[in-house]
């Protein structure tokens, strides 16, 4: 698999698009449920921005599957900090959007349940939301997360299982309510 | 109430974060992609447009930067060393230093030099003449005679040892003080005083020799002015010193002792007034 990564990821950096369909594909769906957890109104445009500069840096890229994956993501906490930052300057944009796409219906298939989960997330404070979608969407290791978001490891840890704890509380309730933490700032 | 089911359990929600994706997520491929190649060529072209040092580690211009202020560092502080020991003289003249001899007659002169093809390693003798003396002007010729151990190779006018002195009125030191007056200051002046002192103008001896151990391919020095160096006084003991390196003693009595260490320039004649 890693041998497959790293052929996708040599053609990628060649400009193939073959090489970029695989990354894309592989990883797309983890930065928008990524940043759907976070600003859902801004997701899809954070994402295409996270590619864009994915794609300019790919040829100074060196590492495996896993670096990439936490080079990527550091992108993305990167690109959302900037639009928090840029929504603090501009107001107008600070009322948080409903999600891109709510659900009306009551069965459980797998987008329902994802938009339930994502709500919920975005119920939690903004730096235990941020360390519960690098550590379960993301699935990155306890180091990178910290990493990326400047904290230590044992930070980290509490805020994951802080995270997961109010998680578990929320899901035996039903939404009923907007987000909370979706204009949090992340450090 | 449009409102989306609850996960129902911690299990169900983290399944749901890692779900497959869903069609919806992977729209726009077509889109992403073509705009992702693009990205990677303008990235490219830029590269190719930039100079080669602009993608340089920005560590390595570091280093640069601090090799050269190094480098700076050391050359100022090494010159400043330089200047303060003396290592820079003046006009390229060789740094002469003189070892006291056991006799005090003679000094032996430890010549360093870097010049032309003069190479002493060996002690010279010099050899006062003196062809007239009394009241009549006299010539004094200093001859410079390289006698033994000696691989001096003669160089232009620095290892010249023929001058002619004319004696003054009066007495030796009367000699002296009018040769220090008549020279000016700067190079020779020594040299000059020295030679002088080292003459038998105004002795009673007329045949005197005196012998000497002096390096006749070093020139004098006397680029820096010593504080103490003044001509011998007439009547009195004369002492004309010139950098430390000439040293004439004169007695205003007429036994004059001319004790020079050589480094003079000894081909500059020097006529005074004859008593």
């Amino acid at each position: 698999m890693n041998v497959g990564f790293d052929e996708w990821l040599e053609s990628a950096a060649r400009g193939e698009p073959e090489g970029l369909a695989n990354l894309w594909r592989r990883y797309q769906p983890l930065v928008l449920r990524y940043f759907r957890g976070r600003l859902p109104d801004a997701a899809e445009d954070l994402a295409s921005t996270v590619w864009i500069d994915v794609a300019s840096n790919l040829s100074s890229f060196r590492g495996d599957e896993d670096g990439f994956r936490g080079w990527l993501f550091t992108i993305a906490h990167r690109r959302l900090v900037d639009e928090h930052r840029r929504r603090e300057r501009r107001p107008e944009h600070s009322v948080s959007q409903p999600p891109e796409r709510s659900s009306s219906s009551d069965t459980h298939d797998d987008a329902t349940s994802l938009d339930a989960a994502l709500a919920l997330i975005r119920r939690l404070p903004a730096d235990q939301a941020e360390a519960v979608l690098l550590r379960v969407v993301a699935d990155l290791d306890v180091g990178v997360v910290a990493e990326i978001m400047q904290r230590r490891e044992g930070s980290v840890r509490v805020l994951v299982h802080r995270g997961l704890e109010k998680l578990s509380v929320l899901c035996q309730k039903p939404v009923t309510d907007e987000p909370r933490s979706t204009m949090n700032e992340v450090s | 109430m449009n409102q989306p089911p609850s996960p129902g359990s911690l299990d169900g929600l983290l399944n749901a974060l890692r779900s497959p994706a869903t069609a919806e997520e992977l729209s726009g491929e077509a889109t992403a992609i073509s705009a992702m190649a693009s990205a990677i060529a303008d990235s490219s072209e830029g590269i190719s447009r930039m100079s080669p040092t602009a993608h340089r580690n920005p560590l390595s211009r570091l280093s640069r930067r601090v090799v050269g202020l190094t480098a700076v560092g050391v050359l100022s502080v090494a010159g400043v060393a330089a200047a303060a020991t003396g290592v820079f003289v003046p006009d390229n003249r060789p740094k002469t230093e003189f070892v006291p001899g056991s006799d005090d007659s003679q000094e032996t002169s430890v010549a360093t030099t870097d010049e032309e093809s003069t190479e002493t390693t060996g002690v010279q003798n010099t050899t006062v003449d003196t062809t007239a003396a009394g009241d009549e002007a006299s010539e004094t010729t200093l001859a410079s005679n390289t006698t033994k151990g000696s691989d001096t190779t003669a160089v232009g006018d620095t290892t010249q040892t023929d001058s002619t002195i004319v004696c003054a009125d009066g007495n030796h030191g009367m000699t002296v003080s009018s040769v220090a007056h008549a020279t000016p200051p700067g190079p020779g002046h020594g040299a000059a005083v020295s030679a002088a002192a080292k003459s038998d103008c105004g002795k009673s001896t007329t045949d005197s020799t005196t012998v000497t151990t002096a390096n006749t391919s070093t020139p004098v020095d006397t680029t820096m002015p010593h504080p103490g160096n003044k001509p011998a006084n007439p009547g009195s003991n004369g002492n004309g010193n010139e950098n430390g390196q000439g040293n004439g003693n004169g007695n205003g009595n007429g036994n004059g002792n001319g004790n020079g260490q050589g480094n003079g320039n000894p081909a500059a004649v020097y006529k005074g007034k004859g008593g």
